[in-house]
């Protein structure tokens, strides 16, 4: 049979969809044009969202034409959203950043420069700065996009060559209450179980997540799942906006932004009063606990009722407002608790809150009063934002308080084993916990941190109250380095910028949310003198020590010097830190060695310390004794479950009351603000704003407005309104939609163009154990300031 | 001139109607569907601007509750772009 190339290309189209979906369509395909198909299939992960969708990137004469699901992966089963197959369109798009640019003073223009030339001036400033104002003058500020071997290698240069903790990343802005969450809960991060759960869960809790356009692959099975069993499985969306997710609720509560916590109380006194409880789940796993003006007390489970008896039903509905009445608290209370397996999942809309991690505690305890936990189907599941929030910043010790391998900066024998897996003296590394996000650009506003270096993100534009942090970055006597694919608002602030290799450029991992590391291996080359991060930091790194006249600072690069930039050097730096800082840690990652990542069609999910185990993909339900190794290998008792995250091996049910937003509406500022992600856009639009098709479906930014507020004002759609907060103002147009509650406006939060960048309005608060901003709660007021004006998108170029 | 393998989830009370729907979209072949209300589809679109253009349309319509891409190939347009 003779078909034509492009005849053979839609039967392959057709296949792997019909694949997908699990349907038998009959095609022949032919041998000819098959030999005509891409050189070569590279299989990788997204480069965008949390997700960790699998997908093969097609590669023919060096350039990348085609992609394609990969149909075995555990994370997406075959599919990509419409965002993840447009991303190849980075890849060589021409406005690239392709050679490094230095500029002395920051109203110069930049002038190209050699990679010999920046990366003496970055060593220069650095040491010149460390040895002037201290080492805690200088910092790092990475990103949760960064591929893990890079996040490692900045972190250890930065802590062993320059001796401070001031290491941070953009994962702050968006999961660091939920580690918090997890922490206190269960003393160990991240998720227990899969998104394999999500075939087996009979009801979904989602909450503060709008899973339909943050992670539209993830919300393809939950809506699957619901399709297939329209009667056993019942979905519960909690939020104050109507968003595309809440089309498949059988429940959609909506109340005043802020106030859930309420909610979640209400939920365990229904469940504690109707004694829907699990009696032995609490005896056999859980302790309860209050924190004191001073300390943290044990409490008993009499008091947990009696601190309730103030949440009951009515009188959470009068704090929640909206739809919700004391029956429909009723209601999903009874079926979360009464559910075979109860799935909660969210995301931002608990994290990026003044009480983030008490939030995130809250629904921790629904799961652990009713034991809807460590079964299948059953889990408190905390869905991440980026590729490599979990994996990268989380695990690889990419905050101010944490070291690789889930240890803590403030754990003296923690350093201590770091300082021998590094080969460094015992006490090298800083006890001093560094600076948090907020607290880093903060510094760098009053001129104490002198040197930072900005890897990966567009801080400039993603800090809440951005203009005020903006003005930091802009100081003369403060040098910025950006290591970055394309200009951004940050790149603006910059002293220096290096251009890098972009996802299927270079070589590295990624870990998802659900514990799971993949490889993307280097499928073609970066354009022009564009170099993957791995190479610039240890180039840097070894100048820096030559610098500092420090051979420690040297030992941070050493094991890595001399080594090829796109496969032998991430490899060498993920050995070190899989063999020397994960080994026997929760996060054991030990035997997932790059052969094996490449042989598995999904990667491994941790703890994975037997190369045997790990080929079969490694751990699915963390703490069961006879799925996860580490549980039976730190079994105490004959339990099933395992808690081995703290010696106690104790879940902390935690009695947290209903605190409210840091900044509430008054008769100035009468409407809620909240933020949020789009389907078509990705966090600071950098690299979508470049792709013709997504900026084209979304070009700027909209504020909702419910229908009823529209109308007291006199907005109608399309007109231009006026944002203000105490700290700023934006202009942007109106979309009349019955999305957010009464009283509140809901902003994308994409768009780089100064009149309708929404970070310039909201709030800097943040929460106290966490440190996580409030992006999702501030107060505002609006006023319609014209009718529809033709608007232009807005992308930063050099 | 992108192609794409695209599944296309709908309501399966729907789901004869999304198909005689999407049978009067352009440069659109349907290539079967199941049990479950998914159907499969292949797009070959003049440009990735316009698949985006069938994609968009497609989700608007009455019935469909996603469209998920499980195949693209835009070496033509990789190369006339290059």
């Amino acid at each position: 049979m003779n078909i034509s190339r492009r005849d053979f290309i839609k039967k392959t189209a057709a296949l792997t969809a019909a694949s997908c979906a699990g349907i038998t369509i009959p095609l022949s395909i032919c041998n000819e044009a098959k030999a005509e198909e891409a050189d070569k299939w590279v299989r990788g992960t997204c480069r965008l969202c949390g997700a960790g969708c699998r997908l093969e990137l097609g590669v023919k004469n060096g350039r990348a034409v085609a992609l394609r699901g990969v149909t075995e992966s555990r994370t997406n089963l075959g599919y990509v959203c419409m965002k993840g197959m447009l991303f190849y369109k980075i890849i060589g798009h021409p406005e690239r950043l392709t050679k490094p640019l230095y500029r002395e003073k920051k109203n110069q223009k930049f002038k190209e420069i050699s990679w010999d030339k920046a990366l003496d001036i970055a060593a220069k400033e650095f040491a010149k700065t460390a040895k002037t104002y201290g080492y805690d003058s200088v910092a790092y500020y990475g990103s949760g996009q960064s591929q893990t071997e890079e996040t490692y290698l900045f972190q250890k240069i930065f802590r062993v060559a320059l001796q401070t903790n001031n290491v941070e990343g953009n994962p702050r802005l968006c999961m660091a209450s939920a580690v918090g969450g997890y922490m206190t809960s269960f003393g160990a991060d991240e998720p227990i179980g899969s998104y394999s759960f999500i075939e087996k869960a009979t009801c979904f809790f989602i909450i503060g997540s709008n899973m339909a356009e943050a992670h539209p692959v993830i919300f393809r099975r939950v809506m699957r799942r619901k399709l297939d069993n329209p009667k056993d499985v019942k979905v519960i969306n909690i939020d104050p906006r109507i968003s595309p997710t809440s089309r498949i609720a059988d429940i959609h509560l909506q109340f005043k932004p802020g106030t859930d916590l309420a909610l979640m109380n209400a939920m365990a006194q229904v469940i504690i009063e109707e004694k829907l409880y699990d009696e032995k789940f609490i005896n056999d796993y859980c302790l309860l606990k209050q924190q004191g003006e001073k300390d943290v007390k044990n409490v008993t489970f009499e008091d947990y009722k009696k601190f309730l008896e103030d949440y009951t039903p009515e009188k959470a509905a009068k704090i929640c407002e909206g739809n919700i009445t004391p029956d429909k608290i009723r209601e999903i209370a009874r079926i979360f608790a009464k559910s075979k397996a109860t799935l909660s999942m969210w995301c931002m809309g608990l994290n990026q809150r003044i009480r983030g991690v008490w939030a995130n505690n809250l629904v921790h305890n629904l799961h652990f009063i009713t034991g809807q936990l460590c079964k299948p189907g059953a889990d408190s599941f905390s869905m991440t934002g980026q590729p490599n929030a979990c994996g990268g910043v989380r695990e690889g010790g990419g905050l101010c308080h944490i070291l690789p391998g889930h240890r803590t900066v403030d754990n003296e024998k923690m350093r201590n084993e770091l300082e021998e897996a590094w080969d460094i003296p015992k006490g090298r590394l800083p006890a001093k916990i560094g600076l948090h996000t907020m607290a880093m650009f903060s510094a760098v506003n009053e001129g104490k941190i002198k040197a930072i270096w900005i890897n990966c993100t567009s801080p400039a534009q993603s800090l809440p109250n951005a203009d005020l942090y903006r003005k930091g970055l802009n100081r003369d006597d403060v040098f910025v380095v950006c290591t970055d694919i394309f200009p951004t608002i940050t790149t603006e602030h910059a002293n220096l910028i290096l251009p890098t290799a972009f996802h299927f450029e270079k070589t590295g991992v990624y870990g998802c949310t659900e514990r799971r590391s993949q490889i993307t291996p280097k499928a073609v080359n970066p354009p022009g003198m564009a170099k993957p991060e791995v190479w610039i930091a240890r180039e840097w790194a070894v100048r820096l020590a030559k610098e500092l006249n420090d051979p420690i600072a040297l030992k941070s690069v050493e094991p890595f010097l001399g080594l090829e930039d796109g496969y032998a050097l991430p490899k060498a730096i993920w050995d070190e830190y899989t063999h020397k800082t994960t080994k026997n840690r929760d996060n054991d990652l030990s035997a997932a060695s790059y052969e094996i990542l490449q042989e598995m069609p999904d990667g491994v999910q941790w703890p994975a310390f037997t190369a045997d185990f790990a080929r079969k993909g490694g751990t699915e339900i963390k703490f069961v004794k006879g799925i996860d190794p580490m549980a039976d290998k730190e079994s105490k008792d004959d339990k099933p479950f395992q808690f081995y995250g703290r010696p106690d091996r104790k879940l902390y049910i935690w009695l947290r009351p209903y605190k409210g937003a840091a900044e509430e509406p008054d008769a100035e500022y009468p409407f809620v603000l909240s933020t949020g992600r789009i389907i078509d856009h990705w966090h600071t639009t950098s690299m979508t704003g470049r792709i013709t098709e997504l900026m084209r479906a979304n070009p700027y930014s909209f504020v909702e407005i419910n229908p009823k507020d529209a109308e007291k004002l006199g907005i109608k759609p399309n007109d231009m309104v006026e944002i203000t907060s105490k700290r700023g103002k934006c202009i942007m147009p109106a979309k009349i939609i019955e999305g957010p509650i009464e009283g509140m406006v809901f902003a994308y939060w994409h768009d780089m163009h100064d009149d309708r960048m929404i970070n310039k309005v909201t709030k800097d608060a943040f929460d106290p154990g966490s440190k996580e901003p409030e992006f999702k709660i501030c107060a505002c007021k609006i006023k319609r300031v014209s009718g529809p004006v033709p608007l232009k998108p807005y992308i930063v170029t050099i | 001139m992108p192609i794409g393998g695209f599944v296309i989830q709908t309501d399966i009370t729907n789901c004869n109607n999304c198909i005689n729907k999407l049978k009067s979209i352009k440069n659109i072949d349907i290539h079967g569907m199941n049990e479950k209300g998914d159907i499969v589809i292949v797009v070959d679109a003049p440009d990735s601007i316009e698949m985006e253009n069938i994609i968009n349309n497609i989700s608007k319509i009455n019935g469909i509750n996603s469209v998920l891409m499980a195949y693209m190939n835009i070496e033509d347009e990789a190369e006339s772009n290059g």
